[in-house]
């Protein structure tokens, strides 16, 4: 009975955060994935979610979908805890699900959580002392699909290398499990361009900034991932108990956000930090205190999080033009992103006055040469300029 | 289940070599994009051109095949709903747009 009331306690604490997240509407890399635009992660984690594309409520069903796994992930953190006292226990399970990581990202239809959870498989893995050459080839099966998911997997190679190096198997063996798939993943980039361009450019975006900001932004997104606490705990575990694995993993966390930060990242070094506790349960002396603290740190930072609980202009102006009679592209003009396209029901092309004759609507978020000389007219009290065809 | 775990490394390695295999063919159709620097350069002018001229987004084309003389391309609309998708070839030296069936 108890379980069960956790296991639906958890649950509610997962739809709240999915909810939260869909207050604001779908952001342009979340359209993204949605709708299987093939750049810049592999195809298997998009190509999923573009098949539930005819489910009304996909926006939401991948928001709960998504914070259900990363919250109901305690039971996993249960499992690797075996032999620590209850309280420990609990410890470890709040420190997860009240990180700021969980907290703001779980939600979220993005690539960065699903890593997360398959590098907290990986840290499982690791930290297991069980016998995995049973089944060594399915752990090199989920290490492939891992990459295949999103590059950042390989973040989690020296975990993945680790697990595979203990197990004793032959060498080329070995090196085939863990370095084919990194190779193949290679192979994947070369073969779309434009995710070589987008890695390229993600690879740069950091350079005409100074040291120090990059510093202070990756120290940052490392201190709210863990909500300070766990950040901190995190750290002292995986550097105290001298898990090398661990120690390279989070490394290339903070070489890889060094070169290409974004902020959903931070959500990456956190089956890293919770190994760190594990892996060194004297950081855990004081639990109940650590715990409390975490919580305090976590509603505090949710206090002062930018909240945005509007519809986006995308939103507003595609369900206006979506229950248009007309038939017909819709044009947009200036920069826009993909959540424009995941609103629409029909074609979004950029905007050039030769497809006019083939338009229904118009959204001008730049300026629109020869809009109004062509059977167009404006629709007015929209803060969007948006033109509809004359019937 | 038993079954099935005897099987663990036969399944991987058949994936990887299908993947591999697959992605070894679609790479060799881009070769000239990573030899040939005037090669990629011109294509990334025309796409950008074509994609101006066409009003498509950069992110729905995808390189099929790379020579000399042309360029062939998928175009996908992606949105909510059924996606348009076409073929287009794109001349290496006049930048004109042909359909794939035509050529």
């Amino acid at each position: 009975m108890q379980r069960i009331l956790t296991i639906v306690g958890l649950q509610a604490y997962a739809v709240l955060l999915a909810l939260y997240q869909g207050l604001s509407s779908v952001r342009t890399d979340e359209a993204k994935y949605l709708l299987d635009i093939p750049y810049p992660h592999p195809p298997l984690m998009r190509s999923v979610m573009e098949a539930t594309e005819f489910l009304e409520f996909q926006e939401m069903f991948w928001r709960v979908l998504l914070a259900t796994l990363l919250v109901q992930a305690v039971w996993l953190l249960v499992r690797m805890s075996t032999g620590f006292s209850p309280e420990q226990r609990l410890t470890i399970c709040g420190l997860w699900i009240f990180s700021s990581s969980i907290i703001f990202q779980s939600g979220t239809i993005m690539m960065a959580p699903i890593t997360a959870l398959q590098g907290l498989v990986f840290v499982w893995l690791w930290l297991s002392t069980e016998d995995q050459k049973s089944y060594a080839g399915w752990i090199a099966l989920f290490w492939l699909a891992s990459l295949f998911t999103a590059y950042q997997a390989v973040l989690f190679g020296p975990l993945v290398l680790a697990i595979f190096w203990r197990m004793r198997l032959p060498f080329v063996q070995t090196i085939l499990a863990v370095g084919v798939p990194i190779a193949l993943m290679m192979l994947y980039i070369g073969t779309n361009p434009l995710a070589a361009a987008s890695f390229l450019n993600a690879g740069g975006q950091n350079t005409h900034m100074t040291m120090i900001d990059t510093l202070q932004m990756v120290l940052g997104s490392w201190l709210t991932s863990g909500s300070v606490v766990l950040s901190i705990a995190g750290v002292v575990g995986i550097v105290r108990s001298k898990n090398y694995a661990l120690l390279g993993s989070i490394a290339l966390v903070f070489l890889f956000l060094m070169t290409s930060f974004r902020g959903y990242y931070a959500i990456l070094f956190l089956p890293l930090l919770i190994g760190g506790v594990i892996a060194y349960p004297a950081v855990l002396k004081k639990s109940a205190s650590l715990l409390a603290l975490q919580i305090v740190v976590s509603v505090w930072m949710f206090a002062h999080a930018s909240l945005a609980f509007y519809p986006s202009p995308a939103r507003t102006v595609m369900t206006m033009v979506n229950q248009l009679q007309s038939e017909g592209i819709v044009l947009i003009s200036g920069s826009f992103g993909h959540e424009w396209q995941y609103e629409s029901e029909g074609t979004v092309m950029r905007y050039t006055p030769s497809l006019l004759s083939k338009a229904k609507a118009v959204v001008c978020l730049d300026a629109c040469p020869g809009v109004g000389s062509y059977g167009f007219y404006q629709i007015g009290n929209t803060a969007t300029e948006v033109w509809v065809r004359r019937k | 289940m038993e079954r099935l775990n005897r099987y663990q490394w036969h399944i991987l390695w058949v994936t990887q070599g299908v993947i591999g295999v697959v992605l070894c063919v679609q790479l060799f159709s881009l070769v000239p994009l990573y030899t040939d620097s005037a090669i990629r350069s011109r294509t990334q002018v025309l796409l950008k051109a074509t994609a101006a001229r066409e009003g498509w987004l950069l992110s729905g084309v995808s390189i099929e095949r790379i020579t000399d003389e042309n360029i062939r391309v998928v175009y996908r609309s992606y949105n909510r709903g059924r996606d348009t998708e076409g073929c287009f070839v794109i001349d290496q030296k006049s930048g004109s747009l042909g359909l794939c069936n035509a050529s």
